[in-house]
């Protein structure tokens, strides 16, 4: 984009902001193209939230309809991945499963971004008593392996979707407690903020308004890779029957479910809700190595 | 000198995050869903019998006293009950947790011998097929869940080509287990020399150490590659290549030591990772660890035993950070021993 197209479209000084968008997003595109993995993981993403979106779209049979005649079938023209035990088809129970973790994953993260990184950047500005007892919950939080504390969580507000948020929300949210503090402390030194400190600016308009934008592309690939673990836990959870409850579908339920039938053969309860998750993880896998070669060249590998 | 004041500072700094963690593990069982005294005293119990029960519990006293009980207990070696064992929490914990710390240390075992030679010569070779292979495995190792490779393996290796035993316990059930004296089979089988329940034990523990490696063979593979790429393009390479010093030499000896220094730092969190998946994995190849255990006390609502799973889990993980921070003081000169 050169400055004729900006001319092109109106004010030289201000171009369109479309010109703008186009020139913040042209570095990420040149790093799409020279890495086209990127950009299959970012297709993957967008395609598996697409088919959540739109499930019913999607699916070929009612998820949750019970029919006794079609129990245990193998994959057909007619059920693509097969029936479970109670004649309920597989693919279209995937299908819907899409949504019901996704919707988990994305609003698990979104919780432990949001609250973690306010704390993180009050904390590190600040710093003093309140910044200290926030690091020690913080330890405390990460003393424990995350899967035995989400497993110890869950057990105690027990079972149910929001439930299952909450934990996975917790056990991700020091990550950016951690990651926001050391960011907000390396740059509430750096003459911009003083800047904008001698400006007269109070303190949460100088963190959200000016530091935390700065600090956020570390963030941003922290919530890639965090997706995909929020997809393996609550996958996990809802597996050992902590999580999301039967007959909702689910990919981890459904795995438990088709457990028992596999060793009689069944192996399409068991494979297709397994490669959902596969795929889906390795999808937010590939563009958290994207975004990571996007906002931090040195750790390209 | 200034060494032991960083290791005294780091055990201080030990002792509140010991006291966060036996809080939370109170706390959280105290808000379990489910009245254990409804499920002990069953459906027909009258008030009374409820009473005495809760009485029994010590869950009439203040919040505060009875984390004190629980305190006091704990440091006497007391987890309370397992009412869904009939035996005291300390005494099942004792029977599973050597299986289960085996198995993390299996695999992590595994998860090294693995991964840091395909790294350091994904790294060396960049572009070759070892590479290629090496990335491949990383990705596609971290994106597996565990309970679901898992039983792919058992499909495969059990079901269809005979070759794992069934997914059952940690031996087959007509050979008797070597004398106990770790608790840890393949070390007891070995102290006793019998080498037919080694084998056993081995042929058990093998895929479920797999399964519960691979996604640490993922992370440590990409860990191993990025850190040993780095060095290899630092200055102090290029002068020992510079001076001529043979290429295998220069790898194996000056950039290596460097390169694995990171690693060590994630051996901690990997084998928290480790006892965290062996919940998954015990369940699916039904070893009678840790993990099984937690899972059973949790589907009985019973509050002790969840409590000392998660407490004795959490102690162990801080413990071998602990030590994991004091080894990379050790060995890495350049720490500021802040």
């Amino acid at each position: 984009m050169t400055v004729v197209d900006d001319v092109a479209l109106g004010d030289a000084g201000h171009p369109w902001w479309g010109a703008r968008l186009w020139r913040r997003l042209e570095y990420p595109a040149y790093i799409i193209r020279r890495n086209p993995v990127t950009l299959f993981g970012f297709t993957v993403v967008v395609l598996f939230v697409i088919i959540g979106l739109a499930a019913p779209l999607f699916a070929t049979h009612d998820p949750i309809a019970v029919s006794p005649a079609d129990a245990l079938k193998p994959p057909s023209s007619e059920f693509w991945f097969g029936t479970d035990q109670y004649g309920r088809d597989v693919y279209s129970r995937v299908v819907y499963a899409t949504r019901v973790d996704l919707f988990i994953a994305l609003s698990s993260v979104g919780l432990a971004f949001t609250i973690g990184t306010v704390l993180g950047a009050l904390a590190g500005y600040y710093s003093g008593a309140t910044d200290m007892l926030l690091m020690r919950v913080v330890d405390v939080i990460m003393a424990f392996p995350p899967f035995i504390l989400a497993m110890g969580t869950a057990a105690a507000l027990g079972a149910g979707m929001a439930n299952i948020i909450y934990v996975v929300a917790l056990i991700q949210a020091p990550i950016y407690v951690r990651l926001a503090r050391g960011e907000i402390l390396s740059t509430k030194e750096r003459p911009y903020a003083d800047a904008a400190r001698c400006l007269g600016n109070s303190g949460p308009r100088i963190i959200f308004g000016h530091l935390l934008p700065n600090c956020i592309p570390p963030i941003l690939v922290q919530v890639a890779v965090n997706l995909s673990w929020a997809i393996l836990n609550a996958a996990g959870l809802s597996f050992i029957g902590l999580g999301v409850r039967p007959p909702t579908p689910e990919w981890g339920v459904m795995i438990n479910e088709g457990m028992s039938f596999m060793l009689s053969g069944q192996l399409w309860l068991v494979v297709f809700p397994g490669i959902a998750i596969f795929i889906t993880i390795f999808g937010f896998n590939l563009l958290a190595d994207g975004l990571r070669d996007v906002f931090d060249p040195r750790l390209r590998w | 000198m200034r060494l032991l004041v960083y290791i005294l500072k780091r055990l201080l700094l030990v002792i509140p995050t010991l006291i966060g963690v036996s809080f939370v593990c109170f706390a959280l069982v105290r808000v379990l869903p489910g009245n254990p005294v409804y499920f002990i005293v069953g459906p027909y119990a009258t008030e009374e019998e409820i009473a005495k029960v809760k009485v029994e519990l010590g869950f009439d006293k203040p919040i505060y006293e009875q984390y004190l009980i629980y305190i006091d207990g704990v440091m006497h070696g007391d987890l309370g009950y397992a009412w869904h064992t009939s035996q005291p929490v300390a005494d099942d914990i004792k029977q599973r947790l050597p299986l289960t710390i085996e198995l993390a240390t299996i695999s992590l075992i595994i998860t090294l011998i693995v991964a840091i030679p395909l790294g350091v010569i994904s790294a060396v070779q960049r572009g070759s097929w070892v590479d290629n292979i090496a990335r491949l495995v990383a990705v596609v190792g971290v994106s597996m869940p565990m309970f679901w490779s898992g039983l792919l393996l058992i499909y495969i290796f059990f079901y269809k080509l005979g070759w794992a035993p069934p997914p059952m316990g940690a031996l087959d059930i007509l050979i008797e287990a070597p004398p106990r004296v770790t608790g840890m089979i393949l070390a007891d089988s070995l102290i006793a020399s019998d080498w037919n329940a080694f084998g056993s034990a081995i042929s058990h523990l093998i895929l479920p150490a797999i399964t519960l490696a691979l996604p640490m063979i993922g992370s440590i593979t990409r860990m191993t590659r990025s850190s040993m790429a780095e060095v290899l393009h630092s200055d102090y390479v290029r002068t020992a290549t510079a001076f001529g010093l043979p290429r295998r030499t220069v790898i194996y000896r000056d950039a290596l030591q460097n390169a694995l220094l990171p690693v060590v730092t994630m051996i901690g969190v990997l084998y928290g990772f480790a006892l965290g998946g062996a919940v998954l994995v015990e369940m699916i190849f039904g070893l009678t660890g840790m993990g099984s255990y937690s899972f059973g006390s949790i589907m009985n609502l019973d509050y002790a035993g969840v409590q000392g799973v998660v407490l004795l889990v959490a102690i162990i993980f801080v413990i071998i950070n602990l030590l994991v921070d004091i080894t990379y003081a050790i060995i890495d000169p350049r720490i500021s021993y802040g």
